[in-house]
């Protein structure tokens, strides 16, 4: 049995063990204490930063816009009409409205309800565009007077909306200069833009084109009435259609037995499904002095292809035949079949072949021509955009054959100034002036493109 | 005497000790330098601001990252060599390289305001990062641990692919209806695309286009990265770019209100869920049409395949359920009703295409699928709102919301 001494003694040990025991823990959660106490004055000033970066956000809101795009047919899109009012395969853009979701300050999103109604009415004018050109070129060869000839010009295009689905577009342009076919006399011309002056003329002020542009049926059926370029529908191709961004010999431009007339008077109409296949048909005044509209016209129509045969690269196939006047009498029929084909090699690369037969009334031969080219793309990491073309074009028409090579280097300064180095050989042919024969003739070029 | 205080003398260290072991309480770790990265899954949880590491194959939490207050991350990525972890902190605006040896922030990158989604190269060398609000897209250089670039004017860019090879970027905006292609070596923008053609219906109904936008959520590859497939929530239409030209090669139309395009791991499939009609349309990548249209559920955040495309998994956040489909007859096979009031997030399928990680940010778990037997099995306590799952070498591509 125990002594009460005993017993007190136990429980003064007892009670310094948990004396004890107690000291060691608390020391022990005192140190982390201390530590979370050190540790919280960062911890707090990092809070305080982390919200006052969050006030910022409270002030945003997102705002719903209707803007205007302009879609190629590719799906490429910009904001505002692209250089030269063409897409980069010298197709036209689509004029359409989309919605965008832009972030404002809760400030901002009021000014810009306003600013909303007064562009409202700003979307209702008229889209200027435009662009200037300079070309200048050296005939070389044993037999020519070497002169530098030069050409430049001036584009003002105008764009308005009169109604939803449809465009009204002009095209004024200046043009002043000769080209080197002033001495060469070339079957297939070496200067397009030149040809447009005319014989004789060196200089030129005119409306290019003035057209007004529907769309219908769900986009399937465009129209195209006015004065009008059918270059611009029928006989396209992807790497050989501008003479302002690519080849300028204009039998690369267009194949030379499409035989359109100057623009003038006329109307196209193609039908696309929105699948692989289009159709077009086109109809212009032979001359283009507006009184013969409606008889002894131009008339032209178009079967196309899309595809993508190769590795899903993209093919255009078109066949066309065309049946025309001669621009002077408008007594001499003429007609013509062609194709033009473009696909796409690589991704850097896309081949084109251009060819055509026709027979005018009162000829005995029939006249051919072909051409055979390749554009190459984004050779450079430092010049993604620049392009080479090189092509091949011979053409045989009234007993006159002429084969011709043409190459260019298309460099980008800056987004709006493009400058072109352009060589064209003249193998064979006969010079329309003088009547001899053209052999061997180097033509180099420069063409300089301003985009405003 | 010494047997009589016996108990008293444990009782005494037992209260020493706990004393001690509260104020020494540290974090739940472990050496992740142990595991194959590729049998772990990563869980954003968004309100706790921290990433938890699940082992899949005891399918426990081994471990938590955390990424500081407020971070609130909302994607995360592992770089492919397993070594670091990318998140975006959308609360702070940084975007996030973790070290997973030490399972700490080693950078934390100031980008614009509330970034997202990013995407990363196959070098481990750039990660292009989105800011939802700010518009802008980050080029952040892992290696350097900075934003070296940073492009302007987007919409709300919220879906990003880099193609197979690393020569481009894809960006998808969801605050408008184009997608983006950028040039990785020059870091430029090379072109906008316009996805479908909104405006024709928005002649008739422009109230409705002008309240709220559904643009497009992400430009999903296919597997060989020829194409990009991109849904526009608004036209009903996916639009397939030809990355090689990029062109807009064809528009189909799809049921309402698609989602984004998710690809089959086979490469033949790509799976659209509508989240208008509350369908699925099957796309077969080689003729580019659509080949049949599932039953979907409610509002779906994603699809996930497992047994190398045999199987796809819808996840109905709605119907907090997943729909499972034989993709071999495109039927479906199997309804896992995962709880009730459940929000179920995103997914993430493991390497070895057996199972699938879900997150639900509601109740604060990870659902397990097993998928041989289609069946469930729950890990709670990952984090508050796990938002987003992430493994590295997922057989189905990984995706966030």
């Amino acid at each position: 049995m125990k002594t009460c001494g005993e017993s007190v003694v136990n429980w003064w040990i007892g009670v310094l063990i948990l004396f004890i025991g107690i000291v060691i823990g608390t020391f022990g959660a005192d140190a982390v204490v201390a530590e979370e106490r050190e540790e919280s004055e960062p911890v707090l000033s990092e809070r305080v930063k982390a919200i006052e970066e969050r006030l910022d956000k409270l002030d945003r809101v997102d705002v719903i816009k209707k803007v205007n795009e302009y879609v190629c047919p590719d799906g490429e899109l910009y904001d505002s009409l692209p250089a030269g009012g063409r897409c980069p395969d010298g197709s036209l853009p689509e004029d359409r409205q989309t919605f965008r979701k832009i972030p404002f300050s809760r400030r901002e999103s009021l000014s810009e309800k306003i600013s909303a109604a007064l562009e409202e009415a700003e979307s209702k004018r008229v889209t200027i565009g435009g662009s200037a050109r300079g070309i200048l070129q050296q005939p070389l060869g044993s037999r020519m007077d070497e002169k530098l000839f030069g050409t430049g010009s001036v584009d003002l295009f105008f764009l308005s909306k009169p109604m939803t689905a449809s465009i009204f577009f002009v095209d004024l342009e200046s043009i002043g200069g000769r080209g080197p076919d002033e001495v060469v006399g070339s079957l297939s011309r070496l200067n397009t833009d030149a040809e447009t002056l005319g014989a004789g003329a060196t200089d030129q002020v005119k409306v290019r084109e003035a057209w007004l542009y529907m769309r219908l049926l769900g986009d399937q059926v465009k129209v195209f009435g006015g004065k009008v370029d059918l270059t611009n529908y029928f006989d396209r191709n992807a790497v050989a259609n501008d003479e302002t961004t690519k080849f300028l010999n204009t039998a690369l431009v267009n194949n030379p037995l499409l035989k359109q007339p100057p623009n003038g008077p006329g109307a196209a109409l193609r039908y696309e499904p929105g699948k692989d296949f289009g159709m077009g048909v086109g109809v212009q005044s032979s001359n283009n002095s507006g009184a013969t509209i409606a008889e002894k016209v131009y008339a032209v129509a178009e079967l196309d292809y899309h595809t993508h045969p190769f590795s899903s690269r993209e093919g255009n196939y078109r066949l066309w035949g065309r049946s025309a006047r001669d621009g002077a009498t408008l007594e001499k029929r003429s007609w013509g079949v062609g194709i033009s084909f473009d696909q796409e090699v690589h991704p850097r690369a896309t081949a084109f072949v251009r060819a055509g037969i026709g027979k005018t009334e009162g000829e005995e031969k029939k006249a051919y021509a072909g051409s055979v080219g390749l554009e190459l793309r984004s050779l450079f990491e430092s010049a993604i955009r620049d392009r080479i073309g090189l092509a091949f074009s011979c053409q045989v028409d009234a007993g006159i054959s002429e084969n011709l090579g043409e190459g260019y280097y298309h460099h980008y300064l800056t987004d709006r100034l493009a400058v072109a180095f352009d060589l064209q050989w003249l193998f064979t042919g006969t010079n329309e002036i003088t009547g001899e024969k053209n052999r061997n003739i180097v033509i180099p070029g420069l063409r300089t493109t301003v985009n405003f | 005497m010494l047997k009589k205080n016996i108990w008293m003398i444990v009782g005494c260290l037992s209260v020493a000790l706990f004393n001690l072991s509260t104020g020494w309480a540290g974090e739940l770790k472990v050496d992740l330098s142990a595991y194959d990265p590729k049998t772990l899954v990563f869980v954003a949880n968004k309100d706790s601001s921290d990433v938890a590491v699940i082992d899949t194959k005891s399918d426990q939490v081994i471990s938590r990252i955390a990424l500081g207050d407020f971070t609130n991350p909302h994607m995360g990525m592992l770089t492919n060599d397993g070594k670091k972890l990318l998140v975006t902190a959308t609360g702070r605006d940084r975007f996030l390289i973790v070290d997973l040896a030490s399972q700490k922030v080693e950078k934390s990158v100031r980008i614009g305001s509330s970034p997202e989604h990013f995407d990363l190269t196959g070098d481990d060398r750039f990660a292009y990062v989105g800011a939802i609000e700010g518009a802008t897209v980050s080029v952040i250089d892992i290696k350097e641990g900075k934003e070296v670039k940073r492009l302007a004017g987007f919409f709300e860019p919220h879906g990003f692919s880099v193609l197979p090879g690393d020569a481009k970027l894809y960006v998808s905006n969801i605050g408008a209806h184009e997608v983006r292609s950028i040039d990785i070596s020059s870091q430029q923008m090379v072109k906008r695309l316009a996805i479908g053609d909104v405006h024709h219906a928005a002649i008739r109904e422009p109230e409705r286009y002008m309240s709220d936008l559904k643009g497009i959520a992400n430009p999903t590859p296919t597997i060989d990265g020829k194409f990009i497939y991109a849904a526009d929530g608004d036209a009903g239409v996916v639009g397939i770019i030809n990355t090689q030209t990029d062109r807009v090669v064809k528009t189909v139309k799809v049921g309402e209100s698609p989602w984004r395009a998710y690809a089959s791991p086979d490469g033949l499939y790509m799976l659209i869920p509508n989240n208008g009609d509350e369908t699925i349309s099957v796309m077969s990548v080689k003729t580019q049409e659509v080949v049949t249209t599932l039953q979907g559920g409610s509002k779906m955040t994603g699809i996930n395949f497992t047994q190398g495309g045999k199987k796809a998994y819808a996840i109905s956040q709605g119907d907090s359920a997943v729909f499972v489909y034989d993709m071999q007859t495109f039927k479906q096979v199997n309804r896992l009703k995962i709880g009730g009031n459940l929000s179920l997030e995103t997914a993430a399928t493991t390497a070895d295409g057996t199972k699938i990680y879900v997150a639900s940010s509601t109740d604060d778990s990870v659902y397990v699928i097993d998928s041989a037997s289609d069946r469930v099995k729950r890990i709670a306590d990952v984090g508050r709102f796990p938002w987003a799952v992430t493994i590295l070498g997922a057989a189905s591509p990984n995706y966030c919301h």
